[in-house]
């Protein structure tokens, strides 16, 4: 039967130092024993996970709440038999997915399709799954003729794609997951989220690991609140997750970040507020770009990016760098912005990412991606992409017949 | 539904590990596979630059130490490139070896691998550069008019015996320089001081009646495991139970470093 069965699991581990790590060292204190009096250990030790106790039959779906740091990862990696229990036991039946690092088994210079069968394989994946999933996964990224291209040449926002249809292909008993809900790009998370929904309702057991209170309501029917390595209260989503809510709250601590004793009322208008305030901004921006006041655009801009990580003023600084308004052009500095996660489904981002790509001043210029941009522009309504694109064609005719 | 856990926890700590390589061959050759064509892939002759990069050194190393060693050339050159094919391949995976578990560590993190596949990885990808390496061999052989004989059928075992105890000489090192970061810097000392202490540039016989220096050295059996019969002889009897000897504590040494790092691994890297 599939089952989890953590009982009194403690995890602990050293941190080495640099002294601590060399063989020499090691072999030379050894050797003359406890001279100069230096007989302690000089690693420290810390305690990931306190006492944990944990059953979990099929039809359980637990979420983990808590901070940064609360040990919801070392759970998650016990429960995926990556790090054993350092006292107590962790008794697991059936087959475990560990969804915990999206780039698992990507190399960045094979092409899309050559990515596939690692990933599977390294959770245990039979032949026949391989072959299953060599069929869906090009369909499920969308990412069309860039499955033929090296991995490298990807947004963030297409790895991320591909390796969540990759990890994803498969079918488990137990699935692990951390912080996986919150991956990819706008256009892709809806469609992410309702393949997790399919595989929650598949899998036997799924225990969810997640900073964001809305993913767990709806996708665990129990919640447990971990702090400093212990789990503080297990049981109803909704009731866990206000009770951790309130202690945030208590703590000012929460993600908004509002005072003392104010309720969820004031929260949501505080976010509201947010919201209005971005706006303003963003118009602020915008104005002070069409009316040619490209340095207060840059500041708008850069001040919005570093507070909001707003998809609007990573395009907006692509364009200020591309150009060379309001700051130094430079096709190195503007095409990280393209590149934001953000914008990976936003055409015009697209369009001028290709028109770096081709630039043989961008000292990475590759004028196939740069072909494969510009395609993917033109074929989502970019008109400006197309002369570009029949003066690459031309050259590169110009090259075969020269 | 059949219930089984992905990678078999370690019940029978004599085979569990290897049984894990064993059932789990698809991951270490496809890694492997991976690991060739990206070494290759922006270059024109591809996979034969390994192959030219021996070229070059036996014919450096033949012309050269023919003269200062004054041996008759063709004889030289079949001994050399013969100990050279096995000596590339036992110092390229000792090398590689030493870095196997370093290098993997964002696979340990985030998946339960048994630590003996990475091992398996850097021995297959090294097998594959042998036999590149042996089409030059083949060449030279045939250069020097060196006749095929019936000992040549053992190679195939040779290389295995080589490959198997090559296996558990890095699963020894592998988590042990993850542990200990400066034993990655004194193996590859270590590993250049042997070149010079192995009969691959110079004879056995050269070193009158001081056995010692080639029979108490583990690499110079290994290495002849797999020239003698390149050159048309059988390994000795000494040869055999010294490799014999050595898979066996490799085997045993290998199974307590598994065991030991097992479950420490995952906060060495």
């Amino acid at each position: 039967m599939v089952k989890v069965d953590v009982r009194d699991a403690t995890f602990s581990y050293p941190i080495y130092t640099s002294k601590s790590r060399s063989f020499k060292n090691t072999l030379l204190s050894g050797q003359v024993g406890g001279m100069g009096g230096k007989g302690k250990r000089s690693t420290q030790v810390v305690h990931a996970l306190h006492d944990v106790n944990l059953s979990l039959r099929p039809g359980d779906r637990l979420g983990l709440i808590g901070h940064n740091g609360a040990g919801k990862t070392t759970l998650l990696r016990l429960l995926a038999g990556i790090s054993h229990p350092t006292s107590g036991s962790v008794d697991l039946e059936g087959r475990v997915i560990p969804l915990i690092s999206r780039g698992l088994g990507i190399n960045p210079e094979l092409t899309g399709r050559e990515n596939i069968e690692l990933p599977l394989r390294l959770f245990g994946a039979t032949g026949e799954e391989v072959r299953w999933a060599h069929e869906t996964v090009p369909d499920f990224t969308e990412l069309g003729d860039f499955l033929d291209l090296p991995v490298r040449t990807y947004s963030d926002g297409m790895r991320a794609r591909l390796s969540f249809a990759i990890c994803t292909a498969l079918t488990g008993d137990i699935l692990v997951l951390d912080e996986w809900l919150g991956a990819g790009d706008a256009g892709f998370v809806q469609k992410a989220s309702r393949k997790v929904k399919q595989m929650v309702q598949e899998s036997g057991i799924v225990v969810l690991a997640s900073h964001t209170p809305s993913i767990l309501q709806q996708n665990c029917n129990k919640l447990a609140w971990m702090r400093r390595g212990e789990i503080v209260a297990m049981g109803d989503p909704k009731e866990v997750s206000e009770a951790y809510a309130s202690e945030m709250r208590r703590r000012g601590r929460s993600g908004i970040g509002y005072e003392d004793g104010k309720g969820a009322d004031d929260a949501a208008a505080q976010l509201a507020e947010r919201e209005k305030a971005i706006q303003a901004q963003t118009e602020l921006m915008d104005t002070a770009w069409t009316s040619h006041k490209y340095v207060e655009a840059r500041h708008h801009a850069e001040h919005l990016y570093a507070t909001e990580n707003s998809s609007k003023a990573a395009y907006r600084l692509g364009t200020i760098h591309f150009y060379g308004r309001g700051a130094d052009k430079s096709a190195a500095h503007a095409l990280p912005y393209f590149r934001h996660p953000s914008l990976s489904d936003d055409p015009w981002s697209i369009y001028h990412q290709g028109l770096i790509m081709c630039d043989p001043t961008y000292p990475q210029h590759d004028q196939q991606i740069a072909r494969n941009l510009l395609e993917v522009a033109f074929a989502r309504g970019i008109r400006d992409a197309g002369p570009k694109l029949a003066a690459l064609e031309a050259d590169a005719a110009d090259l075969k017949t020269g | 539904m059949s219930v089984t856990a992905n990678f078999q926890r370690q019940r029978r700590p004599l085979f569990g590990e290897l049984s894990n390589t064993v059932s789990h061959w698809q991951i270490w050759v496809l890694m492997g596979n991976q690991d060739i064509k990206l070494r290759y892939k922006r270059s024109v002759i591809g996979p034969f630059w390994i192959s030219l990069t021996l070229a070059a050194w036996i014919a450096g190393i033949s012309i050269l130490y023919a003269q200062i060693l004054n041996q008759p050339f063709l004889d030289y050159l079949v001994f050399l490139s013969c100990g050279l094919l096995a000596w590339n391949l036992i110092s390229a995976i000792i090398g590689e070896g030493s870095v196997s578990i370093i290098d993997n560590g964002g696979h340990i993190r985030s998946a339960a691998i048994p630590l003996s596949l990475f091992a398996a990885r850097v021995v297959y990808r090294n097998v594959i550069v042998f036999f590149h390496n042996l089409l030059v061999i083949a060449l030279v052989l045939i250069y020097a008019k060196v006749p095929p004989t019936p000992a040549l059928l053992i190679l195939p075992a040779s290389l295995f015996a080589n490959a198997i105890l090559l296996y558990f000489f890095i699963s020894i090192t592998g988590p042990l320089c993850a542990r200990f970061r400066d034993l990655q810097q004194i193996i590859s000392n270590l590993l250049q001081v042997s070149f010079f202490l192995t009969p691959i540039i110079w004879q056995p016989g050269q070193m009158s009646g001081r056995t010692l220096i080639t029979d108490a050295n583990p690499f110079y059996h290994m290495i002849e495991l797999i020239r003698a019969p390149l050159m048309g002889s059988l390994p000795t009897t000494t040869n055999l139970v010294a490799c014999g000897t050595m898979l066996i504590a490799g085997w045993l040494a290998s199974m307590l470093v598994w065991r030991y790092s097992r479950k420490r691994v995952i906060y060495w890297l």
